[in-house]
C-alpha cells in the first residue's frame, strides 16, 4: 500500500505574514518552513507504517510550489516520508485553492495512492479546503480534521473527527483522503540520519503537463477567486493601564471597571 | 554574476535543517525540564537526564562528533560547528551542550586505539552512555604540559605502574575509565608523554573533588603504585600528544561555536527584555548605553562564527588549521563573556539571579577562558606562528 502526504511550505510561524498590496498575495520572500500541520500528517503516516496494521510499502511526500518548496520536500522526507515528487510550474503561480486542489489531484493520480494524508490547514492560507477539492477531483471520500485513526480490518480506518459539537467517529473505506488536526499525534524530532541522507531520497521534479494538468484551470488567470483588495484588522483601542501604588485602591478600580461591564 | 563570486555562506538544506531540529529539541524538550530545576542545582539530575537522553537517542542526536564506524553521529567539524551552536542554547551547556543528554563522545585519543580498545573502550561510551575523563594537567600546570607533567608510568613486565597526580580532570568522580597522561620517559620533553586508559576503580587511583565556580566541577586524582595492563597503553609509548592532534582543532572549533550559541541566546534575552523594560519614563531599548553594547555584541557574534566556521571549512578540507582554530577559540571565549556580562548588566539585578541561565553561563565562560588552552596561550600560538623562532627567543 502506499500513503501520499501533502505537504506546504508556508511563512516560518516566527515570520509577521504580510499581503503584498502591489499583488494582492501573501509576501513569501521571508524564511520558510514546512506546515507544521503537515508534519502531523507524516507522523500519521509513519505510525500506521510502524504499527505494521496495513502493508504499508511507501510514504510519498507531494508538494506543489515554487523551486523553494524542495526544502519542505527534504524536512518531509527527514521525518520518515520516504520519496517525494514535487509539482512546479510558472503556469501554477497564483492558483486558488481549487485549481490548487485539481493540481494536486492530478499529480496524485499518477502515484496511485491507497491513503491521502495532509493537514487540515496551512499555516498561511489557512482554507482548510484543500483535502476536499483534492477528494472530489480523485472520486475518494473526504474525511476531515481527524485526530485519531485506527485501522478496522484489512481496508478501512475508523477515524475520530473533532467537530464543533464534540467528536464524530467515521469508519471509511480506503482509498481515502484525510486531512489531520495537531491534535492526532506528537510529531517526531527528524533523525540526525534522516536529516543528512534526506538529499539521496529520491525526488521526481514534474512539470504540469507531466501530469496532464489543463492549463486553462490553473494559475493566477483561470482561477475563479480571484483577489479584489483587502485591509488591516481595525486596530485595538490601547488598554488602560492601572499603576499599583496602593493595592487597596488599585483592587478598587479593577472591581469598578468589571462591575460598569457586568462582567463580574 | 562572475563565476568568481564567492559562494559560502549559504547553509545545505540539510545542515540547516539539523540544526533547527536541534535548536527545537533544546527549546521543547531541554529548556522546560530545566525551568522546573532548582537553580542551584549543578547539573540536570536523574531521573529527568535519562528520560531526555532516550528521547535525543531515537533522533539520533547522539555524540554526532564521533566516527560512524564507532556508533557516533559521524559529522564533520563544519556540521559539528553549526550544531553545536545551536545545541547550546540551555542552562547546563558546560562543558558539554546537552548536559549529557545528546550524549558524551570518548576522550578522542582513543579512537587512534587498536582494535581491542575500540571495542572496549570507546564503543561502549557511545552505546552505553558511559562517562570517562581527561587527565593531562598536574599542580605543576596545564599550559605547557610538555615540561611540567611530572607523572610517571614505569614498565614492569605486561603492566605499566602509574604514581603522581593529576589536577582538574573534569569527570574522575563519576567515570568508568579515562585517558591519563603520563610519562615513559623521563629524560625527554613532549616525546616522552604517553597516554593510558585507566579505569577508576584500580587499586593505587584515588579520586577526590574540586570545587571550581562553574557548575560542573573538576577533580584531583593520585595515583600511587597503581598497576594497569601494558594492553591499555594507547599508540606506542612517546605518542600521547601526537595521536590527539588530529582533533585539536575541531575540539577548539566546538568550544568556539559553544560561546556563539550562548552569546546569541544572551542578546536575544537582552533584547527582548530592553523592549519590556521601562526605567524613567522610557524603554530600556531606547537608551543608547543600552543600544550600544547589545549591537556591539551582534557584531562581535558575527566575527566570532566567521572565525570559526572558517577553521572548521578548513579542517575539513584537510588544511593545517590550528591557527584558525586558536583565534577562535580565543576570541569566541572572551566574546562569549563580554557578551553575557553586558546582558546581565541590562537586567540588572534579575540577570544575577541563578534563575537566568545568564548567571550560569557567566561562570562557564569564565572557565572557558582558562581551559582547553587559555587565551595567553592562543594568543602565544598565533604569535609563534607569525613570528617563528623569534618568539621563543631563539
Ligand atoms: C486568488 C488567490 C491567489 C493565490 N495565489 C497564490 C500564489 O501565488 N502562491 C501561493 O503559494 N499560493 C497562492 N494562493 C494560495 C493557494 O493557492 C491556496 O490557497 C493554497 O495552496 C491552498 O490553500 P490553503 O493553503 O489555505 O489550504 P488548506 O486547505 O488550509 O491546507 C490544508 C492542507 O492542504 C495541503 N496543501 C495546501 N497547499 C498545498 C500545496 N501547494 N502543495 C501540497 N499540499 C498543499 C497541506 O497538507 C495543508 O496542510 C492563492 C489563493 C487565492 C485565493
Ligand atoms: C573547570 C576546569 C576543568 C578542567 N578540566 C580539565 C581536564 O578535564 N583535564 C585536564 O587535563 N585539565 C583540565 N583543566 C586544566 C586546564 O587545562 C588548566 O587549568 C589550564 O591548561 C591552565 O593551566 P594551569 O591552571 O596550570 O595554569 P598555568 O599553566 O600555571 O598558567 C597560569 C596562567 O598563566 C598564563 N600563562 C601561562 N603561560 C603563559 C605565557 N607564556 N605567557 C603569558 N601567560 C601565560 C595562563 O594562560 C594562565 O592564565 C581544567 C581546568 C578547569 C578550571
Amino acid at each position: 500500500m502506499k500513503i501520499c502526504v501533502l505537504v506546504k511550505e508556508v511563512p516560518d510561524a516566527a515570520v509577521q505574514k504580510r499581503i503584498d498590496p502591489a499583488t494582492g498575495r501573501m509576501d513569501r520572500s521571508g524564511e520558510k518552513n514546512l506546515n507544521p500541520y503537515d508534519t502531523h500528517a507524516i507522523e500519521a503516516a509513519m505510525q500506521l507504517k510502524e504499527s505494521g496494521a496495513l502493508p504499508i510499502e511507501e510514504i510519498v511526500a507531494v508538494s506543489m510550489g515554487p523551486e523553494s518548496a524542495v526544502r519542505a520536500l527534504h524536512k518531509a522526507v527527514s521525518l520518515g516520508a520516504d520519496r517525494s515528487v514535487h509539482l512546479t510550474d510558472a503556469a501554477l503561480a497564483g492558483s486558488d485553492v481549487a485549481a490548487t486542489g485539481y493540481a494536486l489531484a492530478q499529480t496524485l493520480k499518477r502515484e496511485n495512492p491507497d491513503l491521502v494524508l495532509l493537514g487540515q490547514q496551512s499555516d498561511d492560507g489557512e482554507c482548510y479546503t484543500i483535502g476536499a477539492v483534492v477528494a472530489d477531483h480523485l472520486g475518494m471520500p473526504s474525511l476531515t480534521q481527524v485526530i485519531k485513526m485506527d485501522v478496522e480490518g484489512g481496508n478501512s480506518l475508523r477515524a475520530e473527527r473533532q467537530a464543533e459539537y464534540g467528536y464524530d467517529t467515521v469508519q471509511v473505506s480506503l482509498p481515502a483522503v484525510i486531512s489531520v488536526g495537531d491534535a492526532i499525534n506528537e510529531p517526531r524530532y527528524p533523525s540526525l540520519k534522516a536529516i543528512m541522507g534526506a538529499k539521496k531520497k529520491q525526488l521526481d521534479t514534474v512539470s504540469a503537463a507531466d501530469v496532464a494538468i489543463d492549463a486553462s484551470k490553473v494559475g493566477g488567470d483561470h482561477s475563479a477567486a480571484q483577489w479584489t483588495g483587502s485591509k488591516e484588522p481595525p486596530k485595538k483601542a490601547p488598554g488602560r493601564i492601572i499603576e499599583d501604588e496602593d493595592t487597596a485602591q488599585t483592587v478598587e478600580q479593577i472591581v469598578a471597571w468589571l462591575d460598569e461591564r457586568k462582567l463580574i | 554574476m562572475s563565476d568568481h563570486s564567492f559562494s559560502g555562506f549559504e547553509l545545505p538544506d540539510e545542515l540547516r535543517m539539523l540544526s533547527e531540529a536541534l535548536r527545537d529539541f533544546v527549546r521543547n524538550e531541554i529548556l522546560p525540564v530545566e525551568a522546573a530545576l532548582d537553580p542551584t542545582l549543578r547539573a540536570i539530575p536523574q531521573p529527568q537526564l535519562g528520560e531526555l537522553q532516550a528521547k535525543a537517542r531515537t533522533a539520533g542526536f547522539w555524540c554526532m562528533d564521533a566516527p560512524v564506524e564507532f556508533g557516533g553521529g559521524g559529522l564533520s567539524t563544519f556540521e559539528m560547528a553549526v550544531v553545536w551552536e545551536a545545541a547550546s542554547r540551555h542552562r547546563y551547556t558546560f562543558p558539554t551542550p546537552g548536559g549529557g543528554v545528546i550524549g558524551y563522545s570518548p576522550p578522542v585519543v582513543l579512537y587512534r586505539g587498536n582494535e581491542e580498545q575500540i571495542e572496549k573502550y570507546v564503543k561502549p561510551v557511545i552505546e552505553k552512555g558511559l562517562i570517562t575523563f581527561t587527565a593531562i594537567s598536574e599542580p605543576t600546570g596545564g599550559s605547557d604540559p610538555a615540561r611540567a607533567l611530572r607523572t610517571t608510568a614505569r614498565r614492569d613486565g605486561d603492566k605499566y605502574i602509574l604514581n603522581g597526580r593529576k589536577m582538574w580532570a573534569t569527570n574522575a568522580d563519576e567515570a568508568d575509565f579515562g585517558v591519563v597522561y603520563a610519562r615513559t620517559d623521563t629524560a625527554t620533553g613532549r616525546s616522552g608523554i604517553s597516554a593510558f586508559v585507566v579505569e577508576t576503580n584500580t587499586p593505587g587511583m584515588h579520586v577526590s573533588k574540586v570545587p571550581v565556580m562553574r557548575n560542573h566541577w573538576t577533580t584531583e586524582v593520585e595515583f600511587n603504585d597503581c598497576e594497569i595492563p601494558a594492553a591499555n597503553l594507547i599508540g606506542d609509548e612517546g605518542e600521547g600528544f601526537a595521536l590527539a592532534q588530529k582533533w585539536m582543532v575541531r575540539g577548539r572549533v566546538m568550544l568556539a561555536a559553544q560561546a556563539l550559541g550562548v552569546a546569541e541566546e544572551s542578546v536575544r534575552m537582552a533584547a527582548e527584555w530592553s523592549k519590556e523594560r521601562e526605567t524613567f519614563g522610557a524603554l530600556l531599548a531606547t537608551r543608547q548605553g543600552v543600544q550600544f553594547p547589545l549591537a556591539d555584541s551582534l557584531v562581535e557574534i558575527e566575527a566570532a562564527r566567521a572565525l570559526a566556521w572558517k577553521a572548521a571549512w578548513k579542517d575539513d578540507q584537510g588544511q593545517d588549521a590550528r591557527v584558525d582554530a586558536s583565534m577562535a577559540k580565543l576570541f569566541a571565549s572572551e566574546m562569549g563573556f563580554n557578551t553575557v556580562d553586558r546582558c546581565i548588566q541590562i537586567f540588572g539585578g534579575m540577570g544575577t539571579a541563578k534563575e537566568m541561565n545568564l548567571e550560569h553561563w557567566f561562570r562557564d565562560l569564565r572557565t572557558m577562558r582558562i581551559v582547553e588552552g587559555a587565551s595567553e596561550i592562543q594568543r602565544y600560538l598565533i604569535a609563534r606562528d607569525l613570528l617563528g623562532a623569534a618568539a621563543t627567543g631563539r
